[in-house]
């Protein structure tokens, strides 16, 4: 009788925090649950409520001046979810909660939702309690490797809803006789204004990246890399190498870059927000900064070389990124592609030409 | 949904993907929830992939790129004036069943949904099309009805969240000038958006061209902020030294729309971006005025003013020139003084230790960005910031008595970034130490030159406020992070608990 229901899954900024990383894990976290309890898709019930406007992560520098503004850049990353039915944004809280009473009635997967969530909000003033639940729900992977162990596979997320022909169109076009390589360097200390402090000791080296780009572009003409991530992120240096495009300054947004990620021949970045489209993909990868700490996320002896459910071209990297690394990688991560990149014809109906 | 809420439709099977008509929904919406008492709106999307495209967009909205075309728009929602909750359905019955389950609740709110019902029941049938998308969104007899009855209409407000940001924008970065924002139509330049035959419509670039080169030589107090999507932009226009556009830093729609709302003046075409400014307090000209937009504006062909609209607030039927456009520009800025505001000039000189200071100075509170700048001082400074972890290794090096280790991590950062070099002082500094000791006396010629050129710069009173100021905002980056932990203060017994249980345990 409520099988054909969809599962409903809240993301309440006040728990969780405005983050790629975090999304996208809940998105596949989610799509599991969907999936184990005969689902056949997820409703996300995402709540920013200016009264209660960030997590505990992130107090200070989520405001109710800003939270929307947050919301907004990382609605893009709950159109990848692998199951995706409606997107419901509420910014009152009670109105979600009177909603999800609704829905929860006579349906005994959505009650306990419901009361998991009720459950977390009565104790919300405890850090541990938002802690567990955060731990529990997204951040760790445990759910997922036993998903994945189970059923060999888990469910991958998909490109961003209405950003696959402009993607394609850039791949087939512009990018038609390169070999696209997505790399996403981590300088969140660039990014002032975005938070995230306490992790700039997660970013990645510049200078190893720059003088790598720049030695690529004539060791290997052939392949282009797309710098992913806001453009504030960026440094102006690194724009201007002719081997290295960012698509934000084409006009396009964080829907098209996870999309892009999904196409590209290889991504080479450090453990951070883009690295989750990457683990959650079939895209060959080379995940650089990994750390104990994220180990202990994803659940995997420390130094693992790969997530249980990737690939034979899924890698984890720990030694500190240098030119030569980053270079070995390119060149390791290449070889394994065809000889020569092979890209499908230009896509009708695109939402841009001018890429 | 509480009884204080008005529910309003916006199916895109129904309705354009188009700046101007969700702007325009949007105040009518408002006006509804505020006819039936209820205090806010809550939007009910639809973007089924089944049914992506309304009826003059078929041949561009298609079920691949809808969500696209959507989220592209998702600013201008954000600026509903009685904005409440947003949903967001991809499956029409889905939709349906939940306003039927509130109109049922709500008798008041029956009305509404019978209406879509009876549209989407009729979707083959182009006049009913028509008639909803001209009584929802096209047409303003029902604003201009209800400001005639209230004198006054409501308003767009600021897109969700972009407030602090352009408050930043407006009054450090583009602090003394008078901001225009400008919206030349280009369609023609942004194919794949669609709107082949709205061509007519657009702006004559060669005249909006040499109205701003111009305008850059008898007005440089004015800063022009070029509105919408950047494959609209011509790449000459967005050259010109007093154009801007947000899209380059990072910003968005909504930014944009906000910036529009608190500009000094808006010039533009009747096009999207017009509503904003029309449904805002901003003085305007809007050009391009035609016997088409006046019908739907519900105007007499050559009205000067919007029934709602201010003495500041003009439509413009003259064809687009160079002079009619500085003609505009300095009719609408006559009397308005440049902006207030911290000035905002970048201080030249590299002084890595102090810039985490210096670029929080540009930050406004709540901000998420400070970068609006894309020039060779900025990037050096930024560049410098992110290599003076290698400069301290080459630092330690030498200390360490490893010379040349120091010599060649200085030889790359200076083949990459020489420009850098020849102004960032640490880096001199050790560069000339490592060539005294290397006997390289062309290497130390070009460092004591350079240094002495740094220093001369830097002389007089100014020079050592400046040199002051700096050594004391070093101290800046410990006091953010003792801030840092002083609100986490409370998690102190929990780690501390977490670090004694795992030494016990090893």
């Amino acid at each position: 009788m409520t099988a054909g229901r969809p599962y409903c899954a809240v993301y309440d900024f006040e728990l969780m925090p405005y983050a790629l990383g975090d999304v996208l894990t809940w998105n596949v976290q989610t799509a599991i649950r969907c999936e184990q309890l005969g689902r056949a898709s997820t409703d996300i019930f995402i709540c920013v409520d200016e009264r209660h406007p960030a997590s505990l992560y992130q107090q200070g520098v989520i405001t109710p001046q800003n939270c929307a503004l947050f919301m907004d850049e990382l609605f893009a990353a709950f159109g990848t979810h692998p199951k995706p039915g409606s997107i419901l944004v509420y910014r009152r809280r009670e109105e979600l909660l009177a909603r999800l009473r609704e829905v929860a009635q006579g349906d005994p997967v959505n009650a306990e939702v419901l009361a998991d969530y009720e459950q977390v909000l009565a104790r919300r003033a405890n850090d541990d309690a938002v802690i567990e639940y955060f731990t529990r729900s997204l951040h760790s992977h445990e759910q997922i490797n036993d998903f994945a162990s189970k059923h060999g596979n888990i469910p991958r997320l998909r490109s961003c809803i209405g950003c696959e022909r402009d993607v394609a169109a850039l791949i087939a076009n512009r990018f038609s006789d390169k070999h696209v390589v997505a790399i996403h360097m981590r300088l969140r200390r660039l990014d002032f204004g975005l938070g995230g402090e306490g992790t700039y000791a997660r970013d990645s080296v510049f200078h190893a990246w720059y003088e790598f780009l720049k030695e690529a572009a004539s060791c290997h003409p052939d392949a282009r890399f797309v710098a992913l991530g806001r453009v504030q992120e960026k440094p102006l240096e690194l724009l201007k190498l002719p081997n290295v495009t960012s698509l934000r300054l084409l006009g396009l947004g964080l829907g098209h870059e996870l999309s892009l990620m999904l196409r590209s021949d290889l991504f080479i970045g450090t453990s951070s927000g883009f690295a989750a489209m990457a683990n959650f993909s079939a895209v060959p990868y080379f995940i650089t900064n990994v750390t104990a700490a994220s180990c202990k996320a994803y659940c995997i002896a420390h130094p693992a070389e790969r997530l249980p459910f990737a690939t034979e071209r899924q890698r984890l990297i720990y030694e500190p990124e240098t030119r030569e690394l980053l270079m070995q990688l390119l060149e390791r991560g290449l070889r394994a592609c065809a000889p020569g990149p092979t890209r499908m014809e230009a896509a009708p109906h695109l939402a841009s030409h001018r890429l | 949904m509480n009884s204080d809420s008005y529910f309003a439709i916006y199916d895109f099977a129904l309705m354009p993907y188009a700046l101007g008509d969700v702007l325009t929904w949007n105040v009518h919406s408002a006006i509804r929830c505020e006819a039936l008492g209820r205090k806010k709106v809550d939007i009910f999307i639809c973007l089924d992939e089944r049914f992506p495209s309304n009826l003059y967009q078929r041949e561009f909205a298609t079920a691949e790129n809808s969500g696209l075309l959507f989220n592209e728009l998702f600013g201008a929602f954000g600026t509903q004036p009685k904005l409440g909750n947003l949903f967001f359905y991809r499956q029409r019955e889905e939709m349906l069943a939940r306003l039927r389950e509130l109109a049922g609740n709500d008798p008041a709110l029956a009305a509404p949904v019978d209406d879509y019902e009876r549209t989407v029941a009729a979707r083959e049938d182009s006049d009913a099309l028509n008639r909803y998308f001209i009584r929802n969104a096209y047409s303003h007899e029902a604003i201009n009805a209800f400001y005639r009855e209230q004198g006054r209409i409501p308003l767009l407000r600021p897109s969700m969240g972009c407030e602090p940001d352009v408050a930043g924008l407006v009054t450090r970065r583009f602090a003394g000038k008078k901001i225009v924002a400008v919206h030349m139509r280009l369609r023609r330049l942004d194919i794949g958006y669609g709107g082949e035959h709205s061509y007519s419509r657009d702006s004559d670039f060669a005249e909006w061209l040499e109205f701003l080169r111009e305008a850059a030589r008898k007005h440089p107090e004015v800063q022009f902020v070029a509105m919408g999507r950047r494959q609209e932009k011509p790449l000459e226009m967005l050259q010109l030294p007093n154009v801007t556009c947000l899209r380059a830093w990072g910003l968005g729609l909504g930014h944009e729309l906000t910036l529009l709302r608190q500009s000094d003046l808006f010039i533009g075409a009747s096009s999207g971006f017009a509503a904003m400014a029309y449904f805002s307090p901003a003085p305007y000209f809007i050009t391009r005025m035609t016997e088409g937009a006046c019908k739907a504006y519900d105007l007499d062909f050559g009205v000067k003013r919007f029934p709602f609209g201010s003495e500041r607030q003009i439509l413009v039927y003259e064809p687009e020139t160079k002079d009619l456009l500085m003609g505009l520009l300095e009719r609408g800025l006559a009397g308005t003084p440049p902006r207030g505001g911290v000035s905002g000039t970048l201080d030249k000189a590299i002084d890595v230790k102090s810039w985490e200071w210096e670029r929080a100075t540009w930050l406004f509170p709540s901000a998420t960005t400070y970068r609006f700048f894309d020039n060779a001082d900025f990037a050096d400074k930024e560049t410098a910031f992110l290599l003076w972890p290698r400069i301290k290794e080459a630092q330690a090096a030498w200390r360490e008595g490893s010379a040349d280790r120091a010599w060649a991590i200085l030889e790359r950062i200076e083949a990459n970034f020489p420009r850098l070099c020849a102004k960032f002082p640490e880096f001199l500094r050790l560069r000339l130490e490592l060539a005294s000791k290397r006997n390289d006396l062309q290497a130390i010629e070009t460092c004591q030159a350079k240094l002495a050129e740094l220093a001369a710069r830097e002389r007089g009173l100014p020079g050592l406020a400046r040199a002051v100021r700096r050594f004391v905002a070093r101290g800046f980056p410990a006091a953010m992070r003792f801030k840092y932990l002083w609100k986490r203060k409370h998690r102190i017994p929990v780690k501390l608990a977490q670090f004694i249980r795992q030494v016990a345990s090893r």
